[in-house]
């Protein structure tokens, strides 16, 4: 999927645990770690209000464009 | 959740005998055709040489010369010296397309019926499970009758009997396949619910 997210790198500038912003969106841990490996195949406005509240950045921040180069080599 | 459903669990249990009964049928049926393949003494070929005919519609008129009868499947039974062997291939042949249908369907039953079980049913699988029995049952009320025509018409070739034409009918069972078509509608829908479902899950 071309979109990915940047969770991880977010958490680590913040140096938060991927525990401590569940408890504090109030997501279960399953539900963050599928959005963390990129399983998830949408995000509510509401969960990605969450966790820009909590961890003070912008929705730019957490998910990224990336052209799916594989779909793309034969065009 | 199978406490709290005893019916979904019996019926499962019920479905576990019946496919054990099919393989043992299955089996038996290899047997049975075997023996009959390799002209064994244990089976008389000769008593399998009689066909189940019904006589669906017997057209006779006001005389005997010149009638007509329709052949289908079914009830008579006739024993005929001069009926060719290779009619009983084509009868172990329709008998095990049809029990081979049945196997399916009772096997992806059983599948279903498990995952009802464990509680996680809604899933795609078991939509393409009934998919898959639409398309068997399609089979069942399709292929049974063509090899039946098929059979009849070499009967109706076999058999002569002075001043009767034979003519072999084919009949469909349509409520099969009406059947069959409703089943393919629930597992389109099925399937369709399973993709939403797995959407919403994977919504964070």
């Amino acid at each position: 999927m071309p979109i990915i997210t940047n969770l991880d790198v977010m958490l680590a500038k913040r140096k938060m645990s991927l525990t401590e912003l569940s408890e504090r969106i109030g997501i279960t841990m399953a539900n963050l770690s599928i959005l963390k490996k990129g399983k998830a195949k949408a995000i509510r406005f509401s969960t990605l209000e969450a966790i820009c509240e909590v961890l003070e950045c912008q929705p730019g921040d957490i998910l990224s464009f990336v052209k799916d180069e594989k779909n793309h080599e034969y065009y | 959740m199978a406490n709290k459903f005893p019916f979904i669990k019996s019926v499962a249990l019920i479905l576990q005998t019946v496919w054990y009964l099919q393989l043992l049928f299955l089996f038996a049926l290899i047997v049975v055709s075997l023996l009959i393949v390799i002209d064994s003494p244990v089976v008389d070929r000769y008593k399998l040489k009689g066909f189940r005919v019904q006589f669906q519609r017997i057209d006779l008129d006001k005389s005997v010369q010149n009638s007509t009868v329709y052949f289908s499947n079914g009830e008579a039974r006739l024993h005929d010296k001069k009926t060719n062997d290779k009619f009983i291939f084509y009868r172990i042949f329709s008998v095990f397309v049809d029990a081979f249908l049945y196997t399916l369907i009772v096997l992806w039953l059983k599948k279903i019926f498990k995952s009802l079980e464990t509680g996680n049913f809604f899933i795609r699988e078991n939509g393409i499970y009934i998919k898959k029995i639409a398309y068997a049952v399609i089979g069942i009320s399709l292929l049974p009758p063509l090899i039946d025509y098929f059979i009849n018409l070499q009967l109706v070739d076999a058999l002569k009997i002075e001043g009767v034409i034979f003519k072999a009918r084919l009949s469909f069972d349509f409520r099969s396949l009406f059947l069959a078509l409703l089943i393919f509608v629930i597992a389109k829908v099925f399937i369709k619910g399973a993709e939403i479902k797995e959407e919403n899950d994977l919504t964070i």
